[in-house]
């Protein structure tokens, strides 16, 4: 088990956002978790990228204590992220936006970098190099030196999945991944997120309200409704269980139909 | 000697109070904090002085006067320079402010020159002594001014339109929008009444700190002083912390040294600010991601 | 970046020369020492507000420290200038290290106030501590006896400049780089990336105040005279004014703005009051009409022209 939330509970003031959630996600899994506007799924990544800290319960990853890492330490132990409203470095450009995202790989020193030692060069150009695989793999190269405000959205969103895969994460968590995006856009995305797992083997534990791409990629779904975990199970069985189709599905069946 | 001080720095507090109120209510409504407020008290100061000295107004006169000065000019600045810059990041928000700051104490400067020049009291001068304790009948008028405008304060945004419409607008810019109020009249009269208090500031220790392009550079750190020991979003806070900043000032003046008041004050603004930011009666504001 | 590197080419042989083309006037070099000292302020305070996105208000204050320290190890210590002016810089850059302490909490307007108060605070210190700094008659300083005259000297602060310019860009190429603009855009991201914010905003204060200590250890032995007064208000607001009328997150901004708002008090500074009126209506009509600063319009220029010569050699 790469993944485990147990009986975590956060609350804001008096409002409780998530209540005694318990969540495992096995590695090598697209695993998603799925409700309506404020059920408690962006707060759930919150913590686990350690934005937030639950008032109680436990959240492990391989085995070990997450939240006693602190937020910035998080990526260095395997777990990226993307946002759900794309929160790239929007002045700087595609490639350097990638960079960052090899941040906490780049040793190099402060006097290193001021004095443009050889070292640093061949880390820098290392870096590069690897960005631009990753560019590649997106095919994003021809936008490599154009800033990150003048993409279009769907462009945009890929970037955002790309700065945080290039670490090579074990897990990454994905807010909305498609929201936004067109039929073709999302078909391309979609695909994408299932060569993530298959050809780099990253485990994905995404938030999507696209209810066709979550039934087409998922390997186990989580439906949340009011902080609180109403089912969880393959797409077959989440698709059946009349708790689910009562307190969510009924509402936009029509929208998976069409 | 503590009580005297006390007496001289709720007085002086009073003004930094009146000031910060003025900051605070800009901040509270349209998420901007004023840099130019002092120089902006400073001008109407002045202003006010050229109704006393040139047109031999009366005193109350020409106060009134300069006050209806004092709320187009606020409302002018609101219009002209700070509405182009609304959507525009924090960082060039603070710089405009500044901006205005320097081109307001150049222009002060070139009128009215370098030379500090004294300023009539309100009142002619008269002093009262209960139990050792000395009180000027100008202490009196500022503790009287001071209360009258809170109680004004507290019942204009209680009862009236516009102060309902300003509270709102401080909660929550888009719902004010969408309940119909005019958001942006609301900012501009919003500049307008924070440069009237600031004016009234002016007006009122030009006396004490003489009349200059300078002179509001002190009070005007220490206004933010006040606003930023009350917590920058509360009205009341603004009033504490005025207060409170007057004595502090006061009791250092008295007891440690009064050329190193000011540096105290400095001192204190960033210890607050590292230690609670949210100062004594501010509202927490919290990081969304 | 090649339009940069052409750019500060051209401005450092302009520097070097510069002194055969006014004659060693000492008026002009004095001039131009002052704008290289201003210029690597305006630089410092550009990495730190330019592209960090953390404004300080009271950058003076670093320049004051810097000049003092020189001043109080030669006259005090008697130590040597070649050791001066590395201290300077690492002093310097201590108050900044404990400066960008509170300033982890703080943004915006908060960051700008807590840094005015610094600013505020500074001179005044030094003002009532007499014994150390002379208070209000100030201190005077000789210059370095391998550097003695004006002339000299000022080959010797145009080279510590392009070294410290040098250092700069390729601190901002680096990953260093990368992640002070990334805590300006966005501290969310940079966190979720592995940025140590709070780390790093520190950092690039101590960075900045480094070379604004060096600069004024400049300072202190170029003009010869120091004093509180030199290091007020008014010295932080000018700076700011720099790096904003020649460009956010420019270096070559920084030297533009540096250059035209050292010649313009020159001038100005014989009508009291002008100088900061013309400052301050510099500063607000650029963020109203040219919020990138005078340097965009070079750099678009410059773009438009590449891309045309590009078209035309297609077409050829």
């Amino acid at each position: 088990m790469l993944l485990e939330l147990k009986k975590v509970t956060v609350s804001f003031g008096g409002l409780t956002a998530v209540n005694n959630l318990d969540l495992q996600v096995d590695e090598g899994m697209i695993f998603a978790i799925i409700g309506p506007n404020g059920a408690g799924k962006t707060t759930i990544l919150n913590c686990i990228s350690r934005f937030y800290t639950p008032c109680s319960g436990q959240i492990s990853f391989k085995g070990e204590n997450l939240l006693t890492k602190k937020t910035h330490k998080v990526l260095a132990s395997g777990i990226s992220r993307s946002f759900q409203n794309v929160e790239l470095f929007s002045k700087m450009t595609v490639l350097d936006n990638l960079l960052v995202g090899l941040h906490p790989s780049l040793k190099s020193s402060l006097l290193s970098n001021a004095f443009k030692t050889k070292k640093n060069k061949q880390e820098e150009e290392a870096a590069k190099e690897i960005a631009f695989e990753i560019l590649e793999l997106f095919d994003l190269k021809h936008h490599a030196n154009e800033e990150v405000r003048n993409l279009p959205f769907g462009i945009q969103k890929m970037i955002d999945i790309g700065r945080a895969i290039i670490s090579k994460p074990k897990l990454l968590l994905l807010d909305e991944p498609v929201a936004g995006m067109n039929i073709e856009e999302t078909k391309k995305n979609a695909e994408l997120i299932t060569r993530l797992r298959d050809e780099f083997g990253i485990t994905i534990l995404m938030i999507e309200h696209d209810m066709s791409l979550v039934m087409n990629i998922s390997d186990r779904i989580a439906v949340m409704d009011f902080g609180k975990k109403i089912a969880e199970g393959t797409v077959t069985e989440v698709q059946n269980n009349p708790k689910v189709i009562e307190a969510y599905l009924g509402e936009v069946q029509e929208d998976v139909g069409t | 000697m503590a009580g005297q001080i006390i007496i001289g720095g709720l007085a002086a507090g009073s003004l930094y109070a009146l000031a910060a109120l003025g900051l605070i209510l800009i901040f509270k409504t349209s998420d901007i904090v004023n840099f130019a407020q002092g120089e902006m008290a400073m001008l109407i100061t002045f202003i006010s002085f050229t109704f006393l000295t040139v047109t031999k107004l009366p005193y109350f006169v020409s106060f009134l006067l300069s006050l209806v000065i004092a709320f187009i000019f606020g409302m002018a600045v609101e219009r002209i320079f700070m509405r182009p810059v609304q959507k525009a990041p924090i960082l060039n928000q603070i710089i405009l402010t500044f901006g205005l700051y320097m081109v307001f104490r150049g222009v002060a400067g070139i009128i009215w020159g370098y030379t500090p020049v004294g300023f009539p009291e309100a009142l002619p001068n008269k002093h009262f002594n209960y139990v050792g304790i000395t009180i000027t009948i100008n202490q009196i008028f500022i503790f009287v001014v001071t209360t009258i405008l809170m109680l004004g304060f507290y019942l204009f945004f209680k009862h009236t339109k516009i102060g309902l419409a300003m509270r709102a607008s401080s909660q929550n810019i888009a719902t004010a929008k969408l309940m119909g109020i005019g958001v942006s009249s609301v900012f501009t009269r919003t500049w307008g009444i924070s440069a009237i208090l600031g004016g009234i500031a002016g007006i009122l220790i030009a006396p004490v700190t003489f009349l200059d392009p300078n002179m509001m550079g002190e009070v005007g750190i220490k206004a933010f002083a006040a606003a930023i020991l009350g917590g920058f979003t509360s009205l009341p806070g603004a009033i504490v912390g005025g207060l409170l900043i007057g004595v502090f000032e006061g009791l250092i003046a008295g007891y440690v040294s009064s050329e190193l008041k000011s540096v105290f004050v400095f001192a204190l603004i960033i210890l607050v600010l590292y230690v609670k930011p949210t100062g004594i009666l501010g509202e927490k504001i919290t990081k969304k991601v | 970046m090649k339009i940069k590197r052409l750019q500060i080419l051209f401005i450092s042989i302009l520097l070097l020369g510069y002194p055969l083309l006014v004659g060693f006037s000492s008026y002009f070099i004095y001039v131009a020492g002052l704008f290289i000292i201003y210029a690597i302020m305006a630089m410092s305070l550009n990495l730190l507000t330019g592209f960090g996105g953390q404004i300080s208000i009271g950058h003076a204050a670093f320049l004051a420290i810097g000049a003092y320290t020189t001043a109080i190890l030669t006259l005090k210590l008697g130590l040597p200038f070649w050791l001066n002016l590395p201290l300077s810089g690492v002093i310097t850059a201590i108050v900044g290290f404990l400066i960008g302490l509170p300033a982890v909490r703080l943004s915006g307007h908060f960051l700008a106030i807590a840094t005015l108060a610094f600013g505020l605070a500074i001179p005044e210190i030094m003002l009532k501590w007499e014994g150390l700094t002379g208070g209000f008659a100030g201190l005077f300083i000789e210059k370095p006896s391998l550097f003695s005259s004006d002339t000299s000297f000022y080959y010797f602060t145009t080279v510590i400049a392009l070294i410290i310019t040098w250092l700069i860009l390729n601190l901002l190429k680096g990953n260093f780089g990368r992640a002070f603009v990334a805590i300006r855009e966005s501290e969310i991201a940079a966190e979720a990336m592995g940025v140590n914010v709070s780390l790093y905003k520190t950092l690039m204060f101590s960075i900045s105040a480094f070379f604004t200590g060096i600069a004024g250890s400049l300072y202190a032995y170029f003009v010869g005279f120091i004093s509180p007064h030199d290091f007020n208000m008014n010295i932080s607001l000018i700076v700011l004014a720099m790096i904003v009328l020649g460009g956010l997150a420019s270096i070559t901004g920084s030297i533009l703005g540096a250059f035209i708002l050292t010649i313009i008090p020159q001038v100005a500074d014989r009508f009291p009051g002008f100088t900061i009126t013309i400052t301050g209506a510099a500063l607000i009509l650029t963020i109203l009409f040219l919020p990138n600063g005078l340097i965009s319009l070079f750099n678009y220029k410059w773009k438009r022209k590449k891309t045309e010569n590009k078209q035309l050699s297609l077409e050829g």
